[in-house]
């Protein structure tokens, strides 16, 4: 239970930034003409920034069924990694609740909850991870309501303070780490790569550079984790 | 669209994501896999922290940009980092930064983006 309160406690963080990405994706599908009850429904049932602002964009340029779940899904690869990483830390007894609320791991619920997890902050990371999810799911839903309703109107400072929460939220995540030389590495690599092989093949930058970088290394780097089976 | 093709959209959509978020929590040797290896996964998750920072900052519109809006960015960042290791506090660093950045915009807005 203690647990569950440090997540929602953690998850004061998250507010700003996912009411601000969501609001962000209200606006988006406002422009796009997505009627606003789908809109709320794909926050809700996507809950995937990226992933809804790549639905918002086929829409406005007129695609149909097939291609807004296509691109749905191919945005949210990335889902099954971070996924992976949170099924080796929550406790293996409670599989069915696991599935029923992995519907909302997103890169800021899981990212908070393996930080705080990894640093021995956290007993129970599912309750954790709960407690996040319980702070920014209203969030986004919040967010995605007020920028379907009210985002045109929004001052271009306010519409830029924005799109400040979300690196310097992560900024901070990474910044209570003490991190190892390779997580570092992996920081740097991460950081300096993305954005070029983003531009090269949009919506896949982060899924091949962080899938790249933690494979590199790990071939690399000698184990240094207890938990770790070595190179095999 | 009809309100019927968003419904199949969005409801085609939210299964193929859980699908995805899901089929690690289903099978037994994915959690095996994920605990055997969890330094692969760690310095993944570094990597796709870094990544969100970097794409915020100098992404946009699907190209990269180095104006003046990315130098501001790239201030907030810094300041946080900063502020952080003055006051060891999250929100206080978080809410701190963006008003400075904020206020950088504000001062710069008569130049190039």
């Amino acid at each position: 239970m203690s647990d569950i309160r440090n997540g929602l406690k953690a998850g004061a963080g998250v507010v700003p930034t996912f009411g601000v990405m969501f609001f962000g994706f209200g606006l988006a599908a406002s422009v796009a003409k997505v009627p606003e009850l789908a809109a709320l429904a794909i926050t809700l049932l996507v809950f995937a920034a990226p992933a809804q602002f790549a639905m918002a964009d086929v829409a406005a340029q007129g695609g149909g069924v097939i291609q807004l779940v296509f691109i749905a899904v191919v945005v949210n690869l990335r889902f099954f990694v971070m996924s992976l990483t949170l099924a080796g830390a929550f406790d293996p007894g409670q599989r069915r609740r696991h599935l029923a609320w992995c519907q909302f791991v997103s890169a800021t619920t899981y990212l908070t909850t393996f930080f705080h997890w990894r640093g021995g902050r956290v007993t129970d990371p599912f309750g954790f991870y709960q407690g996040v999810v319980l702070v920014a799911l209203p969030a986004a839903l919040l967010g995605t309501a007020v920028g379907v309703w009210f985002g045109a109107g929004m001052p271009a400072l306010m519409a830029f303070a924005a799109t400040l929460f979300l690196p310097v939220y992560f900024t901070l995540l990474i910044a209570g780490e003490s991190g190892t030389r390779p997580e570092l590495t992996a920081v740097v690599l991460g950081f300096l790569l993305t954005p070029p092989v983003e531009v090269l093949l949009p919506g896949w930058g982060l899924f091949i550079v962080s899938l790249a970088v933690g494979l590199g290394l790990y071939r690399m780097t000698a184990p240094e984790y207890p938990e770790d089976g070595g190179d095999d | 669209m009809t309100d019927l093709q968003w419904a199949a959209a969005v409801i085609g959509a939210g299964i193929g994501t859980y699908l995805l978020r899901a089929a690690p929590f289903w099978f037994r040797a994915s959690r095996e896999f994920g605990r055997r290896h969890f330094r692969c996964l760690t310095y993944i998750s570094f990597a796709v922290a870094a990544g969100i920072i970097s794409r915020a900052i100098f992404l946009s519109g699907g190209e990269l940009t180095f104006g003046r809006e990315a130098w501001i960015r790239m201030l907030a960042v810094a300041a946080a980092l900063g502020l952080y290791r003055l006051f060891r506090n999250m929100p206080v660093a978080l809410f701190s930064a963006v008003g400075i950045a904020v206020l950088a915009q504000w001062a710069t807005q008569g130049l190039a983006p």
